[in-house]
């Protein structure tokens, strides 16, 4: 009888199939990032154990299936000395999945990968009461599905307005999805309600008037797929890097803390609301600039309020930098 | 339609042209610019004006100015690369 890792095996990524005696070992690939030099072993293992070929999973994973069970202790041990090991499954936090971020692409406004890496390391198979899965996108594209994700992080950043080098000539106006820049005194005025921290605005400016104030992220929680699909619901803007080890600790306390069985953490938010898991997890961070979108009955509204000009249109953009205003 | 712009610089009509054959034209017509040479190019709202500002902005060269009009914009291109 095979004799396993009873880490590895605690922490699943060796799937039964349908057929007799059959499994698939999916790898543990944080961020989908694989080096060069791991991939000729994957294609070998797959060769020797399996079929000869791999199924690409749904999170940026790779899958080797049909090893059969006698032949599982020497398979995990060829992918060990590749430094390559099995993945989680079941009730547990899942390997992160991760875009290039701003490593790569323009759009990028945070160190996904990093990230991803990081939480990998730190959580991996970590027990839950359902599973849990966090899912990481450079910018509000979100390419990594992160609004559908148990725990979605979305790099955002703020533009900063340098009037002394804004001719006015709109195009940041014309390019903006969201209707929240509009010419005003021949300066573009922003919609802090309605800006979505995209950033296409500062990439379109072509005399760099338009700078990135600050960066951070967006967390989204309680999102999944499956038969009965649930969006995530946005519950902090402007967490930083370093906040979000706390962010992930304090959540899977709550989760752990609230749920009634083995059901996700949305379920929770739509038995409960999701005030006191934004205040449990985020409370202790307003005070560094963190915003809830929103934030427990009769606690301050955390957006930033413009303050009103005189003609009941609220601007300020003398000061050259705050490009904040609230709309009609 | 090309000629010799108001302040001394070149001009190039570039409205209707598909990207990238915009950026591609403008950027060919910078080559035969001197250094601190300047041209105006008119473009298209969206992505014309959008790309060829950004690509000859990362190629080096400077954007003086680049203004709305009716249906159209005017950028002026500083040759520096």
């Amino acid at each position: 009888m095979a004799r396993f890792n009873v880490t590895e095996m605690k922490s699943g990524g060796i799937i039964k199939q349908k057929q007799r005696d059959a499994f698939t070992v999916r790898l543990r690939l944080p961020g989908g990032r694989v080096g060069a030099e791991k991939l000729p072993v994957i294609a070998r293992v797959a060769d020797e154990y399996g079929q000869g070929y791999v199924h690409l999973s749904v999170r940026q994973t790779v899958e080797i299936p049909y090893v059969l069970y006698d032949r599982l202790e020497d398979c995990l041990a060829e992918l060990a000395k590749a430094g390559l090991s099995p993945s989680s499954c079941g009730p547990r936090v899942r390997v992160p999945i991760a875009c290039s971020g701003c490593e790569l692409n323009p759009n990028g406004n945070i160190e996904t990968q990093r990230m991803a890496q990081e939480i990998d390391r730190r959580w991996f198979g970590t027990p839950t009461p359902h599973k849990f899965k966090i899912n990481i996108s450079g910018c509000p594209i979100d390419c990594m599905a992160a609004r559908r994700a148990d725990l979605g992080i979305i790099g955002i950043t703020e533009p900063k307005l340098d009037a002394g080098l804004c001719t006015g000539c709109e195009l940041c106006v014309a390019k903006c999805g969201d209707d929240a820049l509009t010419m005003t005194e021949d300066l573009p005025l922003r919609d802090v309600f309605k800006c979505i921290g995209c950033g296409d605005c500062i990439h379109v400016c072509p005399l760099d008037a338009l700078g990135a104030g600050r960066t951070g992220m967006e967390v989204w929680a309680g999102g999944k797929w499956g038969k009965r699909p649930r969006a995530a619901q946005r519950v902090a803007r402007w967490v930083a890097e370093e906040q979000l080890d706390g962010v992930i600790e304090r959540t899977l306390a709550w989760y752990r803390e609230h749920a009634q069985g083995r059901e996700r953490l949305g379920a929770i938010f739509d038995r409960e609301g999701i005030a006191g898991y934004q205040e449990q997890v985020f409370g202790s961070l307003s005070a560094d600039g963190v915003e809830l979108e929103m934030p427990p009955a009769g606690a301050p509204v955390a957006w930033k309020v413009p303050p009103a000009a005189p003609d009941g249109a609220s601007l300020d953009l003398q000061g050259g930098g705050t490009m904040e205003g609230r709309g009609a | 339609m090309e000629t010799a712009g108001a302040e001394g610089g070149w001009m190039l009509d570039l409205r209707g042209e598909v990207c990238p054959l915009n950026y591609l034209k403008t950027r060919r017509r910078l080559t035969d610019l001197d250094n601190g040479e300047r041209l105006e190019v008119w473009l298209d709202p969206g992505r014309p004006v959008e790309s060829v500002a950004r690509s000859s902005k990362d190629d080096g060269q400077k954007i003086v100015s680049i203004k709305k009009e009716a249906d159209y914009y005017r950028l002026v291109i500083e040759k520096r690369a």
